[in-house]
């Protein structure tokens, strides 16, 4: 069996390819494409960063508008998440303790952790 | 001929595919010990999620100040006690000594008189002493495998339960031979092992003058966990005071630090828990000098006077935030 240029050029181009999907989570630039929804842990809704929208999930009601999302009211005692006020970048977080529930921005993340 | 060429580069085209497709992490978000906790693995591992998940779970079963095995204690003055709570009490008494007091796990009675973040209620000077002169080590004493409390003394491991939580899923972590995980708990934080594409983690630290998301300064590292206390945590205000939730086990109030927060960077999470409560008690000058007479941990201090200070073992490994208005030294040993 003969190998031709042309095989090698395929076969640059599928590993190139395939690499490059690989690599892509972890290359820098991309930024906050949706909104996740979380209820007790478990992801009740995801919503793209464009658009509006308000929604109640157990207790919180959830808001997005010109591409931030915030708690705008809630059942809770505390209001810790009402008070977090509106996230747009990519991994920043508003969490309801009392009543289970956060809003998770993301897409590529800046940090892999914060502290608090 | 053609045929086995095709069929190589289609075998090499799926192998890579397969590559691509494997899962290169999971995070399980678990409402646990009064807070919320957030594991993330690399590569995925739910196996070792819910081993850690369980444990959690049994840890709050053990250890909650409301509902827990050790409320029981507290009530009942006493009692048989689990191995946590076993473990945690030998730790809790060694860190107790080591910082002259300023971390104590014998404040049970004056938590609960204030009840911050719940009844929120400030104490007259009667119930101040009343809690305060209950809540020393000499109340605690030991019969056989049985513990005594006397005179009103709660236990409450408040300050370092989370930490300690941190450590025993470090252990887990190791044990299951995982690669990498970040590991969250209330505010806390663990870094194991190295991200999938080798570089070290980058770790926020949280601005206090701002909310959850706004950072001060970016750690890289791994291996490490990172705890902070501040009086941004958990608070109430009456007549335009603000109560926090870290006391002074000297006057019984809450601690008038120069510190805004304290973070401790150090290789256990119980020490590391413990250790931030403390620093915060004693002030910005107390922990560095604190820091200088210790070994195994470092520190970010964040003062009111808006000066943050780093230790010098945290090198270069750092990010600054360049949209904060803040003074930025190191301290040396």
């Amino acid at each position: 069996m003969k190998w031709r240029k042309g095989d090698f050029i395929i076969i640059a181009v599928v590993v190139l390819i395939a690499v490059g999907i690989w690599l892509f989570p972890f290359g820098r630039g991309a930024r906050a494409t949706k909104v996740e929804i979380y209820s007790d842990g478990k992801l009740s809704y995801t919503h793209s960063m464009d658009g509006e929208f308000e929604e109640e999930v157990s207790g919180c009601t959830v808001k997005l508008s010109n591409g931030e999302a915030s708690i705008s009211s809630a059942t809770c005692p505390d209001k810790v998440c009402v008070h977090t006020g509106a996230i747009s970048k990519s991994g920043e977080i508003i969490v309801c303790v009392p009543n289970r529930v956060s809003v998770k921005i993301s897409g590529e993340e800046e940090f892999d952790a914060r502290v608090n | 001929m053609k045929m086995k060429k095709t069929a190589l580069l289609l075998a090499l085209v799926m192998s890579l595919a397969l590559l691509c497709s494997c899962a290169r992490e999971s995070t399980t978000t678990v409402y646990v010990m009064d807070t919320f906790a957030e594991i993330t693995m690399y590569p995925k591992d739910k196996k070792t999620e819910e081993r850690i998940t369980e444990m959690l779970y049994d840890l709050e079963g053990e250890l909650s100040a409301t509902s827990g095995a050790l409320s029981r204690i507290n009530e009942a003055g006493g009692g048989e006690t689990g191995e946590h709570t076993k473990a945690l009490l030998a730790l809790s008494e060694q860190y107790y000594k080591e910082t002259n007091g300023a971390f104590s796990p014998y404040l049970g009675s004056l938590i609960e008189l204030w009840g911050v973040g719940s009844k929120n209620h400030v104490p007259t000077e009667e119930e101040l002493s009343g809690a305060l002169s209950a809540s020393v080590a000499e109340n605690v004493e030991r019969d056989g495998e049985k513990l005594v409390l006397k005179d009103g003394v709660r236990l409450d491991f408040g300050a370092i339960a989370k930490g300690y939580a941190t450590d025993v899923i470090k252990s887990i972590l190791e044990e299951e031979g995982t690669k990498g995980a970040v590991i969250f708990l209330g505010g806390n934080v663990y870094v194991h092992g190295t991200k999938p594409n080798g570089e070290l983690y980058r770790v926020a630290i949280r601005d206090p003058k701002g909310n959850e998301n706004d950072w001060i300064l970016a750690l890289e590292l791994s291996n490490k966990f990172i705890i902070s206390s501040g009086d941004y945590e958990r608070y109430f205000e009456e007549n335009g005071v603000r109560y926090h939730h870290i006391f002074s086990p000297e006057t019984g109030y809450p601690a008038e630090s120069d510190l805004r927060a304290i973070c401790v960077i150090a290789d256990s999470g119980a020490l590391a828990d413990a250790y931030s409560t403390a620093l915060y008690v004693m002030g910005s000058r107390g922990a560095i000098q604190f820091w200088r007479e210790h070994e195994g941990f470092e520190l970010v201090l964040v003062g009111r006077d808006g000066t943050v200070t780093l230790t010098e073992g945290i090198g270069n490994n750092f990010i600054i935030n360049n949209q904060k208005d803040y003074k930025y030294e190191v301290a040396k040993r």
